[in-house]
């Protein structure tokens, strides 16, 4: 599904952020990212939605060489990524329903059906009766959520989500990571960037540590149910 | 109504006020070209359809003491030249009073024989199929009455076509130059809307957005602009044209042509938005298109 081999990134000229990262993440994984700020969490994932090119080394994404890819080969593979940015990333002209079905639009998807999603999905987040509002009108953990819905609502193969539970307390956090949970089973490979140590260690799954520029994937930490992790190790 | 959102917000930029009338401007500047290079092309093929198969012989008054005995023999022995040359279908001499008449735009009335020495006209009508040889019907002139002018009115004619053909010119190079214009306006539009939009670009860039996708937002930013600016253009010329078509038909006194268009040329017309939102469509497109496939 993802794999990294030896894989190096660094901005211009400047010194590698990351070096020799090589991992693999089976379909149907669910990992949390892990690490002190600026370890290059943000950075890691920024290279799975193909927004950062790596400096070095070999991505590979659902069995393609991101390299190769052409820029509509790209538009097409990132249909089935499903991102939740840090900072959110909503259109602020648009309304909350009109950017949770952005995705549906872009892959021309259009109509009742696309609405029936919207507002179930809306209403799963808890944002039902904001259908209608700008962005900018609703909070900032409402505004994750709003992200939440849109990274979802094409049933991505790929999901991954910087800090999606930076701004909202923590029952609804727990109630995101359920959903995350629930797409998990249906067959979405998960990646959440985190440094909420109560949610990784409630949620039991695999973790991806990064520090000193390097991963390391560690078995969850219960180790009650079987690691989905394959690869590994620098 | 309410316009539906767009995923690129075009609507609220500032070309969303200036370009329609930018485009405006050169839509009228080509149309008052288009319109005078109509103008000339009906004056041409005007003249052209009114000349053609006709020749004017010119029989000079060279002895002012002649009685008009003398005069109508003269004039009887070119005719009797041009009734016996072989693909001449009708020769009519025109009377006195019908040269005054014709001449009467520019000379006034009251003009006569007796104050000028007008020639004797015969307009000819000649077979086109089988024209007769207008050397050797020259000299059998010539011979009948010394001093008659045979006129093809190919020199006239072919005057008249040269300025007619500089004057279309200059019209399609000023079509060319005002749709060179608002080609670059509207590039320089769509690249300047690219950079105000970059993060909501990237952002459906990262959505799954193609660029294709991206530039329809575009296009049909600059089609709805070009259309209004070409409307307001197209607008503009005819209240321009129409006011002067009225001018020339008041002063009928046969210089002029009336301008009296048929569909098509209205239709060339009507035509000029329609062009003008499709050029600014496809270039909005294509710039928008080549920048992003710059991008990493």
């Amino acid at each position: 599904m993802v794999r990294f081999e030896d894989v190096a990134l660094k901005y211009g000229a400047g010194p590698d952020i990351l070096t020799d990262v090589s991992f693999h993440l089976a379909p149907g994984s669910f990992h949390f990212l892990s690490g002190p700020s600026g370890a290059g969490k943000s950075s890691l994932l920024k290279m799975m939605y193909l927004a950062y090119h790596p400096s070095n080394g070999r991505i590979t994404l659902f069995g393609r060489d991101v390299a190769s890819l052409t820029r509509d080969e790209r538009a097409l593979l990132r249909r089935r990524i499903g991102v939740v940015f840090q900072d959110f990333r909503l259109l602020p002209h648009l309304s909350v329903a009109e950017n949770v079905a952005l995705p549906l639009r872009i892959a021309g998807r259009r109509g009742d059906k696309v609405r029936e999603h919207v507002t179930e999905l809306l209403a799963w987040v808890g944002l039902a009766e904001h259908y209608n509002d700008l962005p900018a009108t609703l909070s900032g953990g409402q505004q994750q959520r709003v992200a939440i819905a849109r990274a979802v609502i094409g049933q991505p193969s790929l999901l991954l989500a910087d800090e999606p539970t930076g701004n909202v307390d923590d029952r609804i956090a727990v109630r995101l990571l359920y959903l995350f949970e629930e797409l998990n089973k249906l067959g979405t490979t998960v990646v959440i960037a985190t440094h909420s140590q109560p949610l990784v260690a409630r949620f039991n799954h695999p973790l991806i540590k990064l520090g000193d520029g390097t991963v390391r994937v560690e078995a969850p930490p219960g180790r009650t149910t079987k690691s989905p992790v394959e690869g590994s190790v620098v | 109504m309410e316009r539906p959102a767009t995923d690129v917000p075009l609507a609220r930029d500032a070309s969303e006020r200036f370009l329609p009338w930018l485009i405006a401007f050169m839509v009228y500047l080509a149309g008052l070209a288009l319109a005078s290079a109509i103008v000339v092309h009906q004056l041409v093929v005007r003249w052209d359809t009114g000349l053609s198969g006709q020749l004017t012989v010119e029989v000079p008054l060279t002895d002012l003491e002649a009685s008009a005995r003398q005069r109508q023999m003269e004039i009887d022995r070119v005719l009797a030249v041009l009734n016996g040359t072989p693909g001449v279908t009708g020769a009519i001499h025109y009377q006195p009073a019908e040269i005054a008449e014709l001449l009467e735009p520019w000379l006034g009335s009251g003009v006569s024989d007796q104050s000028l020495p007008l020639p004797a006209m015969i307009a000819v009508t000649v077979d086109p199929a089988q024209p007769p040889d207008l050397a050797a019907l020259g000299q059998a002139l010539q011979r009948a009455v010394p001093g008659t002018l045979l006129d093809d009115h190919q020199r006239w004619l072919g005057r008249l076509l040269d300025l007619a053909r500089s004057v279309q010119l200059v019209a399609a190079v000023v079509v060319v130059l005002v749709g060179a214009a608002a080609v670059l306006a509207v590039a320089f539009v769509a690249r300047a809307g690219l950079a105000m939009h970059g993060p909501a670009i990237e952002i459906l860039h990262l959505i799954g957005a193609r660029d294709a996708y991206i530039a329809r937002q575009f296009q049909r930013h600059a089609l709805r602009l070009g259309l209004r600016g070409g409307i307001i253009g197209t607008g503009l010329a005819l209240a321009t044209i129409l006011p002067i078509g009225y001018l020339i038909e008041r002063s009928q006194d046969g210089m002029l042509p009336a301008l009296s268009w048929s569909l098509p040329e209205w239709g060339m017309l009507a035509l000029l938005p329609v062009a003008t939102a499709l050029v600014t469509m496809v270039t909005a497109r294509l710039t928008v298109l080549s920048t992003l496939a710059r991008m990493p």
